[in-house]
């Protein structure tokens, strides 16, 4: 029962920030800020929704799986953020040249 | 630094030492590591492919391997360290995510914008990538471009560009990799 809670407040949480991170994505000015909206908030609401899972499954081989989708999300959202931003930055100087 | 230079009838060849060895047992262990936890299985063939595929990756990568210097960062008494880093980046996220929700769900957007550099602390390619995938990781702070020896920093408000200066992860990391810093 406690259980149960514990994994309901942490999906609503996650539900939470992919929401907010839907609505800085609308909201935003800029691709910069854009960025920031959407690859921050799915790093919090993609790792609360993994930890519920695996609240939910308990000690299982797929508790570990889950561990490693969340690890490997953390890695790579970064990365994909930061090659997007490299993107934008250099394709925004390159107007300002022409 | 794991490799010797020595200068071999005019030109410089790199001597691989024997901590390089280490690289190729790490990603081994790693990629098989990898391979139970995927498989879930102990069947002798599903062990035995996974040992082939892991020696075979490990094979391939060889030369870039022995390119690294990851050994020093993954020794066992460094374990403290790591976890201590983590937990500093895991309050970081949650803490720094609470403010953007704020700035997004506020009616009029208190946003300031500003781009800044930041000097990189370490030569080593393992930190600089670490570092800038924390800095990512926290939001209020993007990492858009890296060069030798310096981020370029997208920061939402000044606060977060302000809160960049003194990271307990920057230092923490900073102790992993063994540097003395001011």
């Amino acid at each position: 029962m406690f259980k149960d809670i514990l994994i309901l407040i942490l999906l609503m949480g996650s539900g939470f920030f992919f929401l907010v991170g839907t609505i800085g994505l609308i909201r935003m000015p800029d691709a910069f800020c854009r960025m920031h909206a959407t690859t921050k908030s799915d790093t919090l609401g993609a790792g609360l929704a993994l930890v519920a899972m695996a609240l939910y499954k308990g000690l299982h081989p797929a508790t570990l799986k889950l561990f490693v989708i969340l690890v490997f999300i953390w890695m790579t959202t970064p990365t994909a953020a930061h090659i997007m931003a490299k993107a934008a930055y250099y394709y925004e100087k390159r107007q300002q040249v022409k | 630094m794991s490799h010797e230079i020595k200068k071999y009838k005019g030109s410089v060849i790199m001597q691989p030492t024997k901590k390089i060895k280490s690289n190729h047992i790490i990603l081994f262990l790693g990629l098989f590591g990898f391979w139970l936890i995927i498989s879930s299985s102990f069947h002798w063939f599903s062990l035995f492919l996974g040992l082939i595929s892991s020696a075979l990756i490990t094979w391939y990568n060889k030369d870039f391997l022995s390119k690294q210097d990851m050994a020093g960062w993954l020794t066992p008494n460094k374990l403290g360290l790591w976890i201590r880093c983590i937990f500093y980046l895991l309050r970081d996220i949650i803490v720094a995510n609470i403010q953007v929700a704020k700035i997004v769900l506020s009616p009029d957007l208190p946003i300031a914008p500003e781009m800044l550099w930041i000097p990189a602390k370490s030569d080593s390619d393992f930190y600089k990538v670490m570092y800038g995938n924390a800095i990512t990781l926290t939001p209020g702070t993007l990492t858009v471009d890296l060069t030798e020896d310096q981020y370029l920093i997208h920061a939402l408000t000044h606060q977060a560009a302000l809160d960049l200066t003194n990271s307990t992860v920057e230092k923490l990391l900073l102790e992993i990799e063994g540097v003395a810093h001011d």
